[in-house]
């Protein structure tokens, strides 16, 4: 997929002449030394294999990515580290990535910092809460779960000196947080919808750690730019377009996240032949694009 | 879901005479044009029945004056916030890419704008979100309602195809919506600072009244089907005639008085 262009003087510029510049490939070695083109094949991958992102402004692109590096955190979708995600900001009639943070990611930067010797995060059956002290915590018996109900989640870590902490948030404070950050999860789209279990966990994990952990220099960055749209490539400015902006979905995006979900649904390439005679001539692409990935 | 403006000036303005001549009836109104009035000779003559000038008399409303009755439903607000949602269910439900319509046809008698229409050339639907698990089944178990046959017939006539459905599509309630809910029965017992088991449960009700994620797919659709009828659709003209004379007559009474 062709990625977007902007001007710069006469010049036309994609995210993928972006990050072939000189500076730009300077600038990820500064941070990831040997490593840095394989980083950077990897945002063009995942800028390339989304549509949206592929629409999203190069340089936005490229500040999300930075953060990354500079935190040291692979994009892989799959490790859950860290995520370039798109946003399409109608009143700015432009799409945008933003930076995204994985629980597992805040997980890992404890690690790094040298002062955790535990952390995690898990969801809280019906039945394994046995405490709730405001003063003192809640304790869990992981062994009494009596339905595959959650209730909540709950984050915990000990300190190399001893101090310990829980966190747990019952289902309804995880909602109502989402839906007081994030107006995707308001309008019953995006990552909290797909994947609440995650997102929830995420949160108890960075208030966990927001509100009681020691946190190095690199926790701090990454609690202040995630799910941040990143304005300058050393981070220091940013702004949480999801948490106050109203974005509400582009028929483009309903009719894409409609046709996600047929293919998803899809048993065989026969349903998906018959999927395609449906979808209007101008969708094709994106119909290939989606059901490639389905591999019948 | 078929809407009407809302908040828009009125189509006919004041002062003006309107042409009455050219008013159209709303797919969604037909049912009640279509109702018999109750004397046999009233029902000979064609004439309007109570039901039907109490509908125009809304359309009237609604058309000149540029006043609603009912907008703020809830039922109504969830019908427009998830119209999306509804119609991606029902893509799932039937296999088929379903995308909204949003060409708003008329011929000389009849206006509407269905929610899809197929492009397999057969049929055309409408989408009815059901505000409750409770009003989806009741739907479910009810004989078609007339008014709905009646739209059908409308739509049916207007992008000419042989049948339409009606889908009745249980999807979750917006999140505002269902965080109001519980606002206001926290009020409704006092806001208490701290939440007892009973309120705990009382607001998990609410959510899970409002949440329909853990019922499979086949559990939330139902479909009715409407064959057309061109006898039916024939005698649709008539009574529309009648709308227009009626309409004259309201504007009539308000000039004169």
């Amino acid at each position: 997929m062709e990625t977007p262009a902007i001007y710069e003087g006469a010049k036309v510029l994609t995210t993928k002449g972006l990050f072939s510049q000189e500076n730009v490939r300077k600038k990820f070695e500064e941070l990831l030394g040997k490593r840095a083109p394989q980083f950077i094949a990897s945002v063009l991958q995942i800028t390339a294999s989304n549509d949206l992102l592929a629409k999203a402004e190069p340089h936005s692109v490229l500040n999300a990515a930075a953060m990354a590096a500079t935190l040291d955190l692979p994009l892989n979708a799959s490790l859950g580290f860290a995520y370039i995600i798109p946003y399409n900001d109608r009143k700015a009639g432009k799409c945008l990535a933003q930076f995204q943070i994985g629980y597992k990611g805040f997980i890992q930067l404890a690690q790094r910092s040298g002062q955790f010797k535990t952390i995690a995060s898990t969801p809280i059956y019906e039945g394994q809460i046995v405490e709730m002290n405001p003063l003192t915590g809640f304790k869990f018996d992981f062994a009494l779960k009596t339905s595959d109900k959650v209730v909540g989640y709950a984050a915990f870590f000990s300190l190399v000196t001893g101090f310990e902490k829980t966190f747990y948030m019952s289902v309804d404070d995880v909602k109502k947080h989402a839906g007081k950050y994030s107006q995707s999860f308001k309008n019953g789209y995006g990552v909290w919808k797909d994947n609440f279990d995650e997102m929830a966990c995420k949160t108890v994990t960075k208030l966990l750690l927001a509100k009681y952990a020691p946190m190095s220099v690199e926790m701090e960055k990454a609690a202040v730019a995630d799910q941040a749209i990143i304005m300058n490539d050393s981070g220091t400015d940013v702004t949480y377009i999801d948490n106050h902006e109203e974005i509400p979905m582009t028929k483009e995006d309903i009719q894409r996240n409609r046709l996600q979900k047929l293919i998803d649904n899809a048993k065989s390439a026969d349903d998906l032949l018959k999927i395609r005679a449906q979808v209007p001539a101008e969708m094709h692409d994106l119909f290939n694009e989606i059901a490639e990935a389905k591999n019948f | 879901m078929e809407t009407s403006p809302i908040f828009t000036e009125p189509k006919i303005k004041h002062m003006t005479t309107p042409n009455f001549n050219e008013f159209r009836m709303r797919c969604s109104a037909i049912g009640a044009l279509m109702t018999e009035p109750q004397l046999k000779a009233d029902k000979e003559a064609g004439n309007l029945s109570a039901t039907a000038k109490t509908a125009l008399i809304k359309e009237y409303s609604r058309m000149v004056d540029g006043r609603m009755d009912d907008i703020f439903s809830k039922p109504m607000q969830k019908g427009t916030q998830q119209e999306d949602e509804s119609i991606t269910t029902l893509s799932l439900y039937d296999g088929r890419f379903y995308v909204k319509n949003e060409q708003r046809l008329k011929n000389e008698f009849v206006s509407g704008e269905c929610d899809i229409d197929d492009n397999d050339g057969i049929k055309i639907i409408d989408i009815k979100s059901s505000w409750s698990n409770t009003t989806f089944l009741q739907s479910m178990m009810k004989p078609l309602d007339s008014d709905y046959y009646w739209q059908g017939q409308g739509y049916c006539w207007l992008y000419d195809k042989p049948r339409f459905e009606i889908a009745f599509v249980l999807v979750n309630a917006p999140f505002d919506m269902i965080e109001s809910e519980k606002r206001k029965y926290l009020w409704s017992i006092g806001n208490p600072s701290e939440h007892n088991a009973y309120i705990t449960d009382h607001l998990a009700q609410i959510e899970k009244n409002h949440t329909f994620d853990d019922m499979p797919i086949e559990y939330r659709v139902f479909k009715h089907c409407v064959e057309r009828n061109d006898d039916d659709i024939a005698r649709i003209p008539a009574k529309v005639i009648k709308a227009r004379q009626f309409m004259q007559e309201i504007f009539e009474k308000r000039i004169s008085r």
